[in-house]
């Protein structure tokens, strides 16, 4: 046989080949051995025929093709026939689909400013003495509550508590960018320790390299350096009027790093320690630092306090710290799955409905499968519920950070419920030796009967493993569903599925 | 009325085809001058209809002359009665293909 020949076959039997993976493991193998055998007798009669090789081999290669309609054919009718290889491959199909929603929602996450922010670490340094101090009631929201004055009496009292305080007041103000070209802002007025007190890794310019000592500093982020200044890497240093006064850049910030409240564009760092230049009944944010003598073993992360405001008069105020805030989206998502576990008995019942009516034992390997299919369903809810809330509560940028925790709340507890049920209904409607869908549900008995036969719903597996049996109305006698398992005489009934031995990925 | 199914001219050729001694699926080709992607799923559902049956030839016979088994054809008898109606039907079936020396099987 020369090396065309050799090629030619080759290829022919490359054809077959292809177009028997068209057909289920099962039937393949004496399929291709028909065609192979059939492909041998067409090339003895097709050489022993006058003609070119080319048309000999046209003609042998046109034999071949027919193949792949016999092939799509004969793989149309058993999936319409009896539903072979569908029952194996829907538990995997099952897990594949959790892994994809997991990841759509993981992605979602990464892509969405808000959830990056929330679920990356804390930007902030020593998170756990840092306390963001609102009034009673407007923590976790962006309201400024803490006026400038109060700031200033703190910091210039002695405190047994804290050891440090910062306070930024944010406001929408006008920005002069150059000549003729103003924005409209958020620009923070902050006192100068803020960045310090946090801890954040920025690049500012040394006070002894500043132009204007006496000019209050501008902090702008990364996002406001792009967008008004074209990404200029040597911007600081540059003047521009804030409101009706001169600032000077001192340093740039990645815009992600700020997760406390309040959506920022530029801080305006005021030159003294006490931040006089911000009026007195100006409401804004206030950042303490704990001290020393503070012992954490004897509270918690979240604390109110009382404070004297002036003569007879208290403020009542809530420590929240950074440490704590950080953990919040994760703490939410850990309270809400609890909570949906203690309702989950109220919505579906807990029995994963696998007992047999006669007396069969599954193997060791088949009960392992099937927890562990359980076991990964569960495992792959956990982050589908835990990014997908995220997702949701942070949809909007504009969205209220309060209004983001209460839709984080409720998504959260509402898909992981329902995902649990799911969960659990899913196993019970699956066969537990190949763990495929249980189909045809047939009603079986009347109610009128339930004292002398069992009434409910009888459904099968495709792959001829058994008959489940749902009872309507719990009796003594038939309390929860039962698995009947058939034995490999009803094989006549099932031609396209093994009994014994499904080839489970 | 009878309960036979109500062949198609191609399905009832190829029935013809087997009946007439053309018992394998190359050899209807050949016959009828079908593509092999039109006979082999239609002898597939002519044997799903139970019309025909099929049985591998003994391995013994192919290597005495040293070529793969084949797989024949045969018809059932509901596969002879659908034939007869196929036969009223098209008149024209026996004259397109004529009987042929059975093969040894």
């Amino acid at each position: 046989m020369n090396l065309a020949g050799i090629f030619f076959r080759a290829f022919n039997l490359t054809l077959l080949r292809l177009a028997a993976s068209l057909i289920p493991r099962r039937q393949r193998a004496e399929w291709l051995k028909e065609w192979q055998s059939e492909l041998w007798h067409v090339r003895q009669a097709c050489s022993m025929e006058c003609g070119t090789r080319r048309q000999t081999e046209q003609k042998i290669a046109a034999f071949c093709f027919g193949a792949f309609q016999d092939a799509f054919s004969l793989r149309q009718y058993l999936r319409t026939g009896v539903p072979s290889g569908q029952y194996l491959a829907s538990a995997v199909q099952c897990i594949l689909f959790l892994v994809v929603l997991a990841t759509a929602a993981y992605c979602l996450a990464m892509f969405l400013p808000g959830v990056r922010a929330a679920v990356q670490p804390s930007p902030y340094r020593d998170t756990q003495n840092l306390m963001l101090i609102t009034h009673v009631g407007f923590d976790g929201t962006s309201y400024p509550t803490i006026r400038a004055e109060q700031f200033r009496a703190w910091q210039s009292r002695k405190q047994h508590l804290f050891s440090a305080f910062a306070f930024y007041q944010p406001a929408a103000k006008s920005v002069m960018i150059a000549p003729h070209h103003s924005a409209e802002l958020s620009i923070a007025q902050s006192s100068r320790n803020l960045f310090d007190l946090l801890g954040l890794p920025i690049h500012m310019m040394p006070s002894d390299q500043a132009l204007h000592s006496n000019m209050p500093g501008l902090v702008i982020t990364d996002e406001m350096q792009q967008r008004y200044f074209g990404g200029d890497k040597n911007i600081s240093g540059r003047t521009i009027e804030v409101g009706s006064r001169r600032v000077e850049i001192i340093g740039v910030i990645p815009a992600r790093l700020w997760t406390l409240p309040g959506k920022i564009d530029a801080w305006l760092l005021e030159p003294d320690e006490a931040a006089t230049a911000i009026p007195s009944s100006s409401r804004g944010f206030l950042v303490g630092h704990l001290g020393p003598s503070f012992d954490h073993d004897q509270r918690s992360d979240h604390w109110d306090m009382s404070v004297p405001a002036g003569p007879g008069e208290v403020d009542y105020l809530t420590c929240d710290s950074l440490s704590g805030r950080a953990r919040k989206p994760f703490s939410i998502f850990f309270f809400t799955v609890i909570l949906a576990l203690l309702a989950l008995p109220a919505t579906t019942a807990l029995p994963l409905g696998e007992y047999a009516a006669t007396h069969h034992k599954r193997s060791y390997s088949k009960r392992f499968r099937r927890w562990l299919f359980l076991a990964g369903k569960i495992v792959l809810i956990l982050p589908i519920v835990y990014f997908g809330s995220l997702d949701l509560g942070h949809l909007s940028a504009s969205m209220n950070p309060a209004t983001s925790e209460y839709i984080q709340i409720v998504s959260s507890f509402t898909i992981c419920l329902f995902a649990l049920r799911w969960t659990l209904r899913d196993q019970r409607s699956r066969c537990p030796v190949c763990l495929g869908r249980l189909t045809n549900p047939a009603r079986v008995g009347h109610p009128s009967r339930t004292f002398l036969a069992w009434n409910g719903t009888e459904l099968i597996c495709a792959g001829g493993h058994g008959l489940l049996h749902v009872p309507e109305m719990p009796t003594s006698w038939f309390s929860t569903q039962r698995w009947l398992y058939l034995d490999p005489s009803w094989e006549v009934l099932f031609p396209d599925a093994p009994l014994t031995s499904p080839s489970i990925p | 009325m009878t309960g036979e199914p109500r062949l198609s001219h191609t399905a009832a050729m190829i029935l013809q085809a087997v009946n007439a001694g053309y018992i394998y699926g190359f050899s209807v080709m050949e016959m009828t001058g079908l593509p092999s992607g039109t006979v082999y799923p239609a002898m597939r559902r002519l044997e799903r209809d139970q019309l025909i049956r099929s049985h591998w030839e003994q391995q013994s016979i192919a290597d005495a002359e040293q070529r793969p088994p084949r797989k024949y054809y045969k018809l059932t008898s509901l596969g002879k009665t659908t034939l007869d109606a196929s036969r009223r039907r098209y008149p024209l079936l026996s004259k397109l293909i004529p009987p042929h020396e059975v093969e040894s099987v």
